[in-house]
C-alpha cells in the first residue's frame, strides 16, 4: 500500500522503509519539542524579536496541522462506523463532545482574561470560541463522513 | 516465537542473498527475519514462501 508521496524517499526494501519511517516520526517530534523550548526559552531570554517568535509558533502549527488534516482526510478516525444507524449515533456523540470543547475552550479563555494572563477583549474570547469550535465540528464531520464512506466500501 | 524460513532456505540450498535477491529485499533483513528480530508483513512472508514452494504454515505455525 503506497498512499503517500513520501514513499518517493524510502527504499524498497521492507525493513528499512518501516524503520526510515520510524527515523522520520521521531525527528518530527522531536523537531516540534525543540521549537516549543525555542519559543519558551525566547518568552524569558528574548534571543529572538517577537515576529521571529511568531514564525517558530506558525511552523508548529503548520506541521501538527497537516499531520492532523491527513488524519481526517484519511477516514481512519472512526473505524467502526458502518450502518447508518452508527453514523447517526456517533453524529450525536461528535456534537456533544464538540460542545464540551466549546464550554472548556470559553472557560479558560474567561479565566486567563480575568486573570489578565491574557489580555483580549470579549468580542476576541467570543469568536475564538466560535472559531475554533466551528473548525473543530467541521473537521470531526469531514473525518465522520470520509470514515463511513470508506467503512462502507470495505464492508 | 520462532519460524523456519532458514531451516527451508538452507534444505534448497539458497544463500541469505540467494533468497533475498528473489524477493527483492536485502539479506539483512532475511537475516532479520530468520533470527526472529523482524516481523515481516503478509506480502513478504507470501513472497519467502513461493520462493522456498512452502505453504505459509510450514514457515510460521508453531504446533
Amino acid at each position: 500500500m503506497k498512499e503517500s508521496w513520501v514513499t518517493m524517499f524510502l527504499p524498497n526494501d521492507e525493513y528499512k522503509e518501516r524503520r526510515i519511517l520510524y527515523f522520520i516520526a521521531e525527528a518530527f517530534v522531536l523537531f516540534i519539542g525543540f521549537l516549543g523550548v525555542v519559543v519558551l526559552l525566547n518568552r524569558f531570554s528574548g534571543i529572538f524579536n517577537t515576529e521571529s517568535s511568531y514564525i517558530l509558533l506558525s511552523v508548529i502549527a503548520i506541521l501538527s496541522l497537516y499531520v492532523w488534516i491527513r488524519y481526517i482526510v484519511s477516514g481512519m478516525e472512526y473505524a467502526n462506523v458502518v450502518e447508518k444507524s452508527e453514523y447517526k449515533m456517533e453524529l450525536r456523540k461528535l456534537i456533544g463532545s464538540t460542545s464540551k470543547f466549546a464550554v472548556l475552550f470559553a472557560g479558560v479563555a474567561i479565566a486567563l482574561k480575568v486573570t489578565d494572563v491574557v489580555v483580549y477583549s470579549w468580542v476576541d474570547l467570543l469568536a475564538m470560541t466560535l472559531l475554533s469550535n466551528g473548525l473543530l465540528l467541521v473537521a470531526q464531520f469531514i473525518s465522520l463522513q470520509r470514515s463511513f464512506r470508506k467503512n462502507r466500501e470495505l464492508s | 516465537m520462532g519460524n523456519r524460513v532458514k531451516e527451508h532456505r538452507v534444505e534448497k540450498n539458497l544463500t541469505q542473498t540467494d533468497l533475498a535477491e528473489a524477493i527483492g529485499v536485502t539479506r539483512q533483513t532475511i537475516g532479520l527475519i530468520e533470527s526472529n528480530k523482524y516481523n515481516p508483513s503478509l506480502k513478504l512472508c507470501i513472497a519467502i514462501a513461493r520462493v522456498l514452494c512452502v505453504t505459509l504454515n510450514d514457515l510460521f505455525w508453531e504446533e
